[in-house]
């Protein structure tokens, strides 16, 4: 895989989460993992095709994807994870995806992304189909968010 | 019917778009053959949508644009242009231009665009009166193929919006001028029935069975968005990799689209297609 390609998707956490809330996003380790994910409690997956094609998994446990919803949502208590806070969630996902997609144009690389599939279960397992996908952990003031980057 | 400006150096790509649009219905009401006269023939004849070509002697395509929406900002352009390389793209995608249709015109294509132009939500009504009679044809073709047996089909309420999950769940993206996602969902004991009756043999391990079932999802997704980039020109859907969520039985949902579900009971068990599309055009490609 294309580090090129993984670069915009990290930039744009960076960039867009203090537009949705956040004061602090940190970049953690990067793994390599194989083409099966499991899921930390929700993800939110994403399609690209385009010059370059595959998925895209904002992947965090329930607890945390209720903190990222409060946050979102201006402090406002999340205590279920409900229709607004997976709508949330749903839309942050879409906006990291969309301005990755620009971030990747400019480097001449033309994707268009699908509307996000939001998933939430336990001991569930996502089967991309690439091979190897690229984990960027990112800490968003103290909650993890895993970027899992499947593409090719 | 709406009104339309050509704006084109050349008389005879001037033309064939009027004769094209006329011959749909459109209204010309205007052609230009350079940047004054477009300002001029704008402020005179007002059209809603205006058809661009991109090289011309002078002012470009893109000049013209710029300047027209100075006149009005929301003034609505579809390109019509010999080149339609990735730095033309990119530029009219800035200038957020309703269409991109590329000499030689092809009427049908034209009007099309010239029509999405005009009202966008009448193109996405027609997708979603038509994709899930195309989506469900796919699908029943698709089990008539694989498992060679015929499907009886129940359409589930659009009111519920989300669902539990049988097992394993493909997921497809969509994109194009509205994107939007198939899930086919059947529990593993299906898949694993289906994967054999695929193979004739017993599948090796759960991963061969993930990989038709995958591959299943694939063929419906990409039959179905065939026929419709072939009803509805417009659209130009294209279809994302597939994944595959397995192992639980998770709840899936996709918030704030337009949703369409069936059921299919076949002699292997249930499976599920579940199909929607975001209202509000994305940018054409």
């Amino acid at each position: 895989m294309d580090v090129r390609v993984v670069n915009p998707f990290i930039e744009a956490v960076a960039e867009v989460m203090p537009q949705i809330g956040f004061q602090s996003v940190v970049k953690g380790g990067i793994d390599i993992k194989s083409s099966n994910i499991s899921s930390l409690g929700v993800m939110t997956l994403i399609g690209v095709a385009g010059t370059v094609k595959g998925n895209v998994i904002y992947n965090m446990g329930l607890e945390d994807a209720k903190r990222i919803a409060s946050t979102m949502m201006m402090g406002m208590p999340v205590t279920e994870f409900d229709d607004m806070a997976q709508s949330a969630i749903s839309e942050m996902a879409n906006m990291l995806c969309a301005n990755a997609s620009i971030k990747l144009s400019n480097l001449g690389i033309n994707t268009d992304i699908s509307t996000p599939t939001l998933m939430f279960g336990n001991d569930v397992s996502l089967k991309v189909s690439v091979n190897k996908v690229l984990s960027v952990k990112m800490v968003l003031d103290g909650i993890p968010l895993s970027v899992d980057v499947a593409i090719e | 019917m709406a009104k339309v400006m050509i704006v084109d150096d050349s008389p005879f790509s001037r033309n064939i778009i009027a004769d094209a649009l006329e011959e749909a219905g459109f209204e010309v009401v205007s052609q230009a053959g350079c940047l004054e006269e477009a300002l001029e023939e704008y402020s005179r004849t007002r059209p809603d949508v205006i058809t661009m070509d991109m090289v011309m002697p002078g002012a470009d395509g893109l000049e013209c644009v710029r300047a027209l929406r100075l006149e009005n900002p929301e003034v609505k352009v579809v390109v019509v242009s010999s080149m339609k390389d990735d730095e033309l793209i990119k530029e009219a995608k800035k200038l957020h231009v309703a269409g991109y249709v590329q000499k030689p015109v092809d009427s049908v294509e034209l009007v099309a665009a010239v029509r999405a132009a005009v009202a966008p939500d009448e193109v996405f009504g027609e997708l979603d009166n038509l994709y899930m009679e195309v989506f469900q044809d796919a699908f029943s073709s698709g089990i008539a193929m694989v498992a060679k047996t015929a499907a009886e089909f129940n359409s589930q309420e659009a009111s519920d919006l989300k669902y539990t999950s049988l097992g394993v769940a493909v997921v497809i993206g969509i994109v194009g001028r509205y994107s939007g996602r198939m899930i086919l969902d059947l529990s593993l004991e299906t898949a694993t029935a289906l994967t054999k009756v695929a193979l004739r043999r017993e599948p090796k391990n759960k991963d061969e069975v993930l990989a038709m079932v995958a591959e299943f999802a694939n063929i419906i997704s990409g039959n179905a968005c065939s026929v419709l980039n072939k009803k509805c020109k417009e659209v130009r859907l294209r279809v994302t990799p597939p994944s595959i969520f397995y192992g639980g039985t998770p709840e899936i949902t996709t918030p704030n689209i337009n949703k369409k579900a069936i059921f299919a009971e076949t002699a292997y068990g249930t499976m599920y297609l579940n199909v929607g599309f975001k209202r509000g055009a994305e940018a054409w490609t």
